[in-house]
């Protein structure tokens, strides 16, 4: 972690500051639109691209939070400062049970839950009495501090900036506890986590629960900015426009959420004005630009735009390999990689590394230590040497799943048990490379045939006993199968071979080099 | 949405038996269709891991392309199918020619420019004639059915590994930018076609009638499933859509490939929206972006199958078309709600279900 803000980004706060003196009108407003997307973009950055959750539906929380405000200002005379509480316990009251019925289920079944009470609430807003229909409601008051009214766009920028600042700053310190380790190892179906003893169900539900709160707020500051509330701006395609800023900026970077929110906009109004020039009728015709933008993003960088840059030109942090750290018994020169100058040879090592790794847990039951939540995230070295064992794993966050779940037989202490578990963990992988997590490496493939054969054989992959095992190493990359008996082992041999001759052919990409 | 039973609703009704027949009726006709989406989207789901949301939009363009047919107009989608069809064809020849397999090429050409450019000719040529209504109908399925496949060449199919939730952003996405380009060809107006049947069997009771147009209806989804039925259960390509839907990487292991199974289910896919489309323009007004709530609506019929079973899908769907006409009797604005509020039970149905089984796992 850094010690301290680094110069540019002073710079950035100080011009932000000064933002407002300088630029007309026109700009602020688009800062202000701006900061209020990106707040809920935030939101959205935490539960899809940290915690690996979709939300379709962060606009209608907008609309529960400004309607909430807007109704009980304008018929009941209500303070803003009131309104706010209630907007964000209202929104509590709702997200919690959509959170618990959805949130357990696998992933798809979220975005869709989403999208129909994102519809749902939208015709709710639009047809309940007392709302101001599609219409709308005006004459929402201004909000006050202190007795100065916030009427200008300039007074907003500030007070939408700093709520923004505030979130980041929240958001970045939970990302950096130890509760917060816990939400980034959600990212990858959340079975390692939960075989780290995090309760992934509760660590989601705060998470959406958080994100909709900023949303939430977002819709108050937007009431009270506009001094009106209508339906459309909290429909279903405008939650789409915030997952697609969260998306574009890097949903994997808190910062990404700035950067999205204000690419998107930008965008946006720059092709609402020249598209009608362009076509000669006006229209959403920006929602074409958009989507094919986003289809172009997901096909070439879909970790978006701000990991991009820095990969370009930042300094990547450097894994550094604790001291103390007690080496692999066995292969200590696998332990001494450094990933960055290793560059596109790490994965291989990686891949040999988790071979040896189990090679050597098989030859030393009941000396394999304990990890914990912590080392899953935090992208070093860990040596945990707790007097039992002297190993060491590698996670770095950008590898790969299936590497991350596969160590975590590793956390079970070693019996029969763990046996079972390991060969869980084979299924598991292999399931998880299905999901097409990461292009098929050979032994990723090995471990899928074996596991369909044991299933195919109506052994359940969780009790695989495990009792044949072959690591070899085939055109740099590792070849490793377990399988259930010597004759399986010969069905799997003859599939391996027939593999192997498919090199290259749909998909199938038998290196470990690439 | 597609409702045509608005026209019962009047201030002074009450529900009764006969008002209950009606809307079990209308209910019935738009499950139908409902249903015939929902399977298209268990197809597609099941061989790419494609949660399809653009269906909708293929719905709409079969749809509007026939009203603008009806009018004489060139419908616009036929620059959308050729720009595509030329794009799909550049991506291919450019693969081919990289890969050295330049056989390849003449079949390239023949499926992604030759065959959109027949369709764009005959429809151009034929339009501001205005041929018979099955010319018509014919015309308007042709432009189409191959924009299913180039949709997953284009879209999908270099993300054919990526997972299932970024997917079906993807595809979010892919709904925007066809609905955008819905509303450059079609306009923002609504069209509505003549029914296809004026037909009427009175069933006693004075109101109660069963009309041609419903039986075209029912008539064209049923036998529409029989065909899906003996496709997948009697031919080759089927029986290969199955085993993908079945396990992706066992079928490709036996050398069946994905990304022609891809290619197959996305064109059935265009096929059966633009057949729904069809059906439904002649039951109600569509906009250029009716087909979001309409392929929504198959959703939930799928997810009450869980996304993964046929049958339990077609029962979703006619679920959700009985809903919404009883929900647009009682609380006509609010049928969208009440039809989407139907999936709060189901996912909590699933999700209950869903933990059952990580018990059991948890156990052994």
């Amino acid at each position: 972690m850094r010690r301290g803000p680094p110069l540019p980004l002073l710079l950035l706060a100080a011009a932000f500051l000064v933002a407002p003196l300088v630029l007309p009108s026109f700009y602020i407003t688009l800062a202000n639109y701006i900061g209020l997307a990106s707040i809920v973009a935030l939101g959205l950055v935490l539960i899809t691209g940290i915690g690996g959750l979709t939300s379709f539906g962060q606009a209608a929380f907008v609309g529960l939070g400004a309607y909430t405000t807007g109704f009980l200002t304008t018929a009941y005379g209500l303070s803003p400062w009131l309104t706010l509480p209630i907007g964000l316990a209202l929104t509590a009251v709702v997200t919690l049970p959509l959170g618990l019925i959805t949130l357990r289920l696998s992933g798809h079944y979220l975005p869709i839950g989403t999208i129909a009470w994102s519809i749902s609430l939208y015709y709710l807003f639009a047809n309940l009495e007392g709302l101001g229909g599609y219409n709308g409601m005006s004459g929402v008051p201004p909000l006050a501090i202190g007795g100065h009214e916030l009427n200008s766009g300039a007074d907003f920028y500030y007070l939408i900036w700093s709520v923004m600042a505030a979130a980041l700053a929240t958001v970045h310190n939970l990302l950096d506890s130890r509760p917060g380790r816990a939400v980034r190892s959600l990212r990858g179906g959340g079975v390692m986590a939960e075989s780290f003893g995090i309760d992934t169900a509760a660590v989601k539900l705060v998470i959406f629960l958080y994100a909709g709160l900023l949303a939430a707020l977002s819709g108050w500051l937007y009431a009270h900015f506009m001094r009106y509330v209508n339906p459309t701006p909290f429909g279903l395609n405008a939650s789409i426009e915030y997952l697609f800023m969260a998306v574009a900026g890097g949903a994997s970077s808190i910062w990404g959420a700035i950067v999205g929110a204000g690419l998107l906009t930008l965008l946006k109004y720059w092709l609402q004005d020249l598209i009608p020039k362009l076509i000669g009728r006006t229209g959403q015709f920006e929602i074409i630009v958009f989507g094919i933008l986003m289809v172009l993003l997901f096909q070439h960088a879909r970790q978006g735009v701000v990991p991009l840059v820095a990969r370009r030109y930042l300094k990547p942090r450097r894994v550094s390999v604790p001291r103390q750290a007690a080496p692999l018994a066995m292969h200590a020169s696998y332990e001494s990689v450094d990933f960055e100058r290793y560059g596109g040879r790490a994965r291989y090592c990686a891949h040999a590394r988790y071979g040896r790794l189990y090679q050597w847990v098989m030859a030393n039951e009941g000396r394999v230590a304990l990890l914990d939540a912590d080392s899953l995230v935090r992208g070093d070295l860990v040596a945990a040497t707790q007097g039992l064992g002297d190993i060491a794993l590698v996670y770095a966050v950008d590898e790969p799943i299936w590497h991350r779940v596969l160590s975590g037989f590793s956390t079970y202490r070693p019996s029969a048990q763990s046996r079972r578990f390991l060969g869980r963990m084979a299924g598991l992988a292999a399931l998880n490379l299905t999901g097409g997590r990461a292009r098929y490496s050979l032994d990723q493939t090995a471990l899928y045939v074996c596991a369909t054969l044991a299933r195919a054989d109506g052994t359940p992959i969780d009790t695989l006993p495990l009792e044949y095992c072959d690591t070899t190493f085939q055109d740099h990359s590792l070849v490793w199968s377990v399988t259930q008996s010597k004759q399986l082992a010969g069905r799997f041999q003859e599939l391996k071979s027939r593999i192997l001759q498919r090199d290259g052919e749909e998909g199938l990409v038998l290196s470990g080099q690439r | 949405m597609i409702a045509g039973f608005s026209r019962y609703r009047t201030r002074d009704y009450k529900l009764n038996g006969q008002i209950a027949l009606l809307l079990i009726q209308d209910g019935i006709v738009n499950g139908a269709v409902y249903a015939l989406l929902a399977l298209a989207i268990v197809l597609v789901f099941a061989v790419t891991r494609v949660l399809f949301l653009p269906q909708g939009e293929f719905v709409t363009y079969g749809a509007l392309s026939l009203a603008a047919l009806q009018l004489g107009r060139t419908p616009g989608i036929v620059w959308l199918l050729g720009a595509a069809g030329l794009l799909v064809a550049a991506i291919e020849v450019v693969a081919a020619l990289r890969s050295g397999r330049t056989s390849r090429i003449p079949r390239i050409l023949g499926l992604y420019a030759a065959i959109p450019a027949a369709v764009i000719g005959l429809t151009v040529w034929l339009a501001p004639q205005k041929p018979p209504l099955a010319v018509q109908i014919a015309l308007s399925i042709a432009l189409v059915v191959p924009l299913g496949p180039m949709t997953w060449r284009l879209f999908f199919q270099p993300l054919a590994k990526a997972s299932v939730l970024v997917l079906f952003i993807v595809a979010v996405a892919v709904h925007f930018a066809l609905q955008g380009l819905g509303l450059l060809f079609f306009g923002a107006e609504g069209f509505r076609v003549a029914p296809y049947s004026e037909a009427r069997w009175d069933l006693g009771a004075g109101t109660m009638a069963i009309t041609g147009q419903t039986l075209w209806m029912v008539g064209t989804s049923v036998a529409l499933m029989a065909l899906l039925y003996v496709f997948f259960e009697r031919t080759l390509p089927g029986k290969a859509l199955r085993a993908t839907a079945v396990n992706r990487v066992g079928a490709r292991l036996v050398g069946i490939s994905a990304t022609s199974a891809g290619t197959l289910a996305f064109t059935l896919t265009a096929l059966i929206g633009a057949i729904s489309g069809v059906l439904i323009i002649a039951q109600t007004t569509l906009y250029y972006d009716s087909g979001l709530l309409i392929a929504l609506k198959g959703f939930v019929g799928s997810v009450v199958g869980a996304v993964v079973s046929y049958p339990l899908a077609v029962a979703g769907a006619l679920l959700v078309g009985l809903l919404e006409s009883f929900g647009a009797f009682w609380q006509s604005a609010y049928k969208e709600a009440i039809v989407f509020s139907l999936l709060i039970p189901v996912l909590l149905w699933l999700s209950l279900r869903a933990h059952h089984i990580e018990e059991e796992e948890e156990e052994e």
